[in-house]
């Protein structure tokens, strides 16, 4: 379902534009850093990543504060694999092909404490078709041609399934999008979701669809849900991850992708 | 309930047979020009301290032992009258009060006689008189009785610009809104920045933050009460105004001279046109509310009154291939008859919807979505005029919710719908006020409630992982989950003297209906759910003492008031709650209590040439909720410290006058992030406790000046100039956290405000 903009509909009932934004200063209260670990198994590329960094402080500079020295584990029913850190803090892995509903657990030990967290291999599906249509867009630059695109693929039947569209601007991930659906109510149905997002002219456009595992959406959909609150916005929190560790922000979850690309 | 009721016969019977020496006056009090009736006037045998006040509907009794009396009519903003009445039996006296053109020009919001504050058992009670807001400077010019009604203590404003309101620390959903007693769901236009009352539709607003009699239930923090004109019974006219981005236009005129009136006004924004005047970015847009009020009454009789008054308001707001319409629907029908001069009736047929659609074009294919909620509801109350010592009121009253929860279709065709819900609320009440002495005036009574969900319906309970574990299924038209609350209703006041009193009152409210939101703001799509097995209704106790003073004659009024509330059976959403066309909304609920209190002063003005009032409250509000906060106390959103209200409005001659508002309050309790890190290469906020942080303090000042034109018998015309936010204060309406475009590598908080200086002018008329 498209989001609904609120604060636009704000912003263009006020056309004698009295409204104004300008950076503040204000008094933030101070948490410790607290670790977070983003950790995925691509199925179709055959790699998983795991990225553990510390949280900072919200004035403090933006460079992510990654953490090394952990031993990052990667446990299936018959097999344990052992990550690689390729850089600081990060994690990679190349997996074999691994069977639908197959059970993956993450082992990391971090300075004598374990964080475990489980997810399943999602099944494929396949991205059918991608339509876009010229689509102009308020309070954007009105000379500028902009695109609304929407994807199509046809829902598994047979199970719970969970779905995130990335898309990709010139090869380049557009970030802070978190376009998800799950198929209930659709089930076995073809599915179309539209990308409320300006994509401008000129340009190559891959929209990515992720068949995902159940963790991977819970903690996503919270994220979008975040990103949605209209107005002055609802009640912010820290979303919720699957590690067993409570104090850890982020998750692990997997997904499979099938990708198109288009030149708008 | 069977004892209550012998017992009120009991009663009944007994105040008659001490009253057989007795004779009554009744009638109706109204107004001269308009025939309008006047409500609260106040009745008053002279050199006595016996009277009365007229009830809703401008009828009052007066029962006398036989003999000559001179009884004074009176009525804030008009010429006293007094007649002198031979009362050998029962007369019936209707009178026409002549409006005091220069008392008019006062700002009047309070109680109509003039020291009816001291002597009434009401407090906590604001009361707004239509007719004399209308100087005060509003956003836009918009005259607004929301707006205005948040700047008495104890009353707060949802955001800047907004219509919607909190009363003394409670939620939004727990103030019930009545347009001539239908429920106005949703009382907002355009996100909150208008109200859906049209100034120039209605004749009187009353606003129960305490004491709320037992007439009223459903709601468990306040009762504003919203009473239409039935139009001009004498003779026909017109009125309107012409603003920057919206006018109005009202007539009204007699059925038949003084037996009947209706009354039509509608309204309409224009801010989408102009708007596209402006960029070539609105094209497609279009956003703007209409709204229409229309009222008759018909006397069919001596004893027999029929008014019928309905209310269709609609928000529209659309893009090229978008299209979101909102907006409420009323209807009252009322039979008003007095059986006899002591005892009146008012039976009343009500309906009430608010809903929602969208429609998205998504390439050629219709999506659609809707949602509401349908109210019919059957209503009997009576007023009687027992002794000039005992006035009783009862009644009863049923209201049948149809609750519409979602709805989508793709291309016409059912693709999702979560499961319509049906229940039933009942009220009974009964009430007296008794003045025990000379000094000392209560007024007690009880509702009992009632609410039953009806089926079909098939319940779910959920697990913590919010899955359903078990469900139950009710049959067509099975009545389950019946709750029932006792609400006693009690109110006391003690006069010290002429100018000085004290009171105290209890209240007990219960709510079935609670309005899911995770806006702060509240949004079109904010929805209504039942009570259900999950979802208990919220039980709110409330105290309050208050201390009331007049001086210099009644020209200058003090109150301060203290209160305790508390709340049980709190709703709000966990956590990342899917909300938006979720078929499952029970699963994504938590439930806490609350409590409030507070201390409010209020000093008015309300004669000279300097009329106005400053209120002052000082407050708090808390949540607890489990899942949040670690089960701790935390302060609700709209709590805040201290609030403070200056009105003033200064006649420099009879046709120009100034005025100014000031407000100042504590920043709402919010969550600002502690920190920071990243997921998805996207940067997240990282949040320590719920509302541990205050949005920047608000101040705002208000200028405005009208300029009468014209004013004779036949013409009225006038103009009125606003600034608002006059010294450019840059209020918050939100903050933002993101990483800076202009000095990368750093994150920053962003402030949006909303209105700088707003200068407006509108044009209002009247023949």
């Amino acid at each position: 379902m498209k989001r609904i903009n609120f604060l636009a509909i704000i912003l263009c009932f006020i056309p004698l534009l009295y409204s104004c934004e300008d950076v503040i200063v204000l008094d933030l209260q101070e948490e410790e850093a607290r670790l977070v670990i983003e950790s995925y198994v691509d199925i179709s590329a055959q790699k998983a990543v795991t990225k553990i960094s510390n949280s900072n402080g919200f004035y403090d500079s933006t460079e992510q504060i990654m953490v090394e020295g952990a031993t990052v584990k990667l446990v299936t029913e018959n097999e344990t694999f052992t990550y690689t850190q390729e850089s600081t803090g990060v994690y990679n892995l190349d997996i074999p092909e691994f069977l639908p509903n197959e059970s993956l657990r993450l082992e990391i030990e971090l300075n004598n404490e374990i964080y475990i967290a489980e997810t399943k291999v999602p099944n494929f599906v396949e991205l059918s078709a991608i339509n876009f249509s010229e689509f102009t867009f308020p309070f954007g630059d009105s000379d500028t041609k902009t695109y609304q695109i929407s994807s199509t693929w046809t829902d598994n039947l047979e199970e719970e399934n969970y779905y995130r569209i990335r898309p990709y601007e010139n090869g380049e991930i557009i970030p802070n999008i978190f376009s998800l659906i799950r198929d209930d109510g659709m089930e076995g149905k073809e599915i179309t979701l539209p990308i409320r997002y300006p994509f401008e002219g000129d340009n190559t456009i891959s929209i990515e669809l992720l068949s995902t595992s159940k963790e991977y959406y819970d903690y996503f959909i919270q994220l979008k849900t975040l990103d949605s609150q209209g107005l002055d916005g609802g009640n912010p929190y820290n979303p919720i991850g699957n590690f067993n560790n409570a104090n850890v922000l982020g998750y692990f979850g997997a997904f499979t992708t099938s990708l198109q690309e288009v030149e708008l | 309930m069977r004892y209550l009721i012998t017992t009120f016969l009991c009663f009944l019977f007994l105040g008659n047979s001490l009253t057989a020496q007795n004779a009554t006056l009744s009638g109706y009090l109204k107004d001269a020009e308009t025939g309008e009736e006047l409500l609260y006037a106040s009745v008053l045998v002279e050199g006595e301290t016996i009277g009365t006040t007229t009830n809703l509907y401008g009828f009052y009794s007066l029962t006398l032992p036989v003999g000559e009396y001179k009884i004074a009519y009176s009525y804030l903003g008009y010429a006293t009258q007094s007649i002198q009445i031979n009362l050998q039996s029962d007369v019936s006296q209707s009178v026409e009060l002549k409006p005091d053109t220069d008392l008019l020009e006062e700002v009047v919001v309070t109680a109509k006689a003039k020291n009816e504050n001291i002597k009434s058992t009401e407090m906590s009670v604001t009361t707004l008189d239509v007719k004399s807001i209308s100087k005060i400077p509003v956003l836009f010019g918009e005259q607004d009785i929301m707006k205005t009604m948040q700047l008495m203590p104890g009353i707060s404003g949802a955001s800047e610009g907004s219509s919607g309101f909190f009363v003394r620390g409670g939620n939004a959903d727990q103030n019930l809104i009545l347009l001539d007693e239908a429920t106005v769901y949703n009382a907002s236009h355009l996100l909150g920045f208008f109200s859906v009352f049209n100034s120039d539709a209605l004749k009187d607003v009353k606003l129960y933050k305490g004491g709320i009699p037992a007439e009223y239930g459903g709601r468990a923090s306040s009762v504003m009460d919203v009473r239409m004109k039935n139009g001009n019974s004498k003779e026909w006219g017109v009125s309107g105004g012409l603003g920057l981005i919206s006018s109005r236009l009202t007539v009204e005129g007699p059925i038949k001279k003084d037996k009947g009136s209706i009354l039509i006004s509608g309204r309409r924004t224009y801010m989408d046109l102009l708007a596209k005047t402006f960029t070539n970015d609105f094209d497609d847009l279009s956003l703007y509310f209409y709204d229409v009020n229309m009222k008759a009454n018909y006397s069919i009789s001596e004893k027999d009154r029929i008014f019928f008054s309905a209310y269709l308001g609609k928000d529209v707001f659309g893009l090229e291939d978008f299209g979101f319409d909102w907006g409420n629907t009323t209807a009252t029908l009322r039979w008003n008859h007095t059986f006899n001069s002591k005892l009146f009736s008012n039976t009343s047929l009500i309906y009430s919807d608010y809903n929602y659609g969208f429609n998205i074009d998504n390439a050629g294919i219709d999506n659609d979505l809707s949602a509401g909620i349908f109210d019919y509801n059957l209503k009997q109350d009576f007023t009687y005029f027992l002794n000039p010592k005992n006035k009783v009121k009862f009644g009863v009253q049923g209201i049948y919710h149809d609750f519409q929860p979602i709805v989508f279709t793709f291309d016409d065709e059912l693709k999702d719908q979560a499961q319509t819900q049906q229940a039933l609320e009942t009220g009974i009440y009964i009430s007296n006020e008794q003045k025990v002495s000379e000094r000392l005036t209560l007024n007690y009574g009880l509702r009992a409630s009632t609410f039953s969900n009806i089926g079909a319906f098939t319940e779910q309970q959920f697990n913590e992982l919010d899955e359903v574990v078990n469900q139950t299924t009710y049959e067509q038209g099975e009545f389950y989950n019946n709750y029932w609350t006792l609400e006693p209703r009690f109110s006391a006041s003690y006069v010290l003297n002429p100018m000085t009193s004290i009171k105290a009152s209890y209240n007990r409210n219960a709510q079935y209906l609670h309005l899911l939101s995770n806006s702060n703001a509240g949004s079109p799509t904010d929805i209504w759910i039942p009570s259900s097995t999950l979802v208990k209704p919220t039980i709110a106790d409330q105290v309050a003492l208050g201390y009331f003073q007049n001086f210099n004659e009644n020209k200058y009024k003090f109150s301060a008031e203290a209160y305790y509330k508390n709340f049980q059976n709190l709703v709000d959403y966990e956590n990342g709650a899917e909300i938006f066309a979720n078929t499952n909304i029970e699963s994504e609920l938590v439930f806490g209590k609350g409590r409030a209190y507070g201390i409010e002063f209020l000093l008015e003005k309300q004669e000279g040439k300097l009329t106005g009032w400053l209120s002052y409250t000082l407050s708090k509000s808390e949540r607890q909720i489990d899942e949040i906060n670690f089960g701790n106390w935390y302060a609700a959103r709209q709590d805040r410290t201290h609030d403070i209200s200056l009105v003033a409005n200064y006649e420099l001659s009879k046709n120009l006058s100034i005025s100014a508002t000031w407000v100042y309050n504590t920043g709402d309790a919010v969550t600002f992030p502690a920190g920071k890190y990243y997921i998805d290469d996207s940067l997240i906020s990282l949040y320590t406790e719920r509302n541990a942080d205050r949005m920047p303090n608000y101040h705002r000042l208000d200028l405005g000046v009208n300029w009468t034109l014209r004013d004779n018998d036949k013409y009225f015309s006038a103009l009125n100039f606003s600034l608002y936010n006059l010294y450019n204060r840059k209020n918050a309406y939100s903050i933002s956290f993101a990483e800076s475009e202009t000095s990368p590598g750093t994150t920053e908080a962003t402030r949006l405000s909303l209105f700088g200086i707003v200068p407006s002018v509108s044009w209002n008329f009247k023949f």
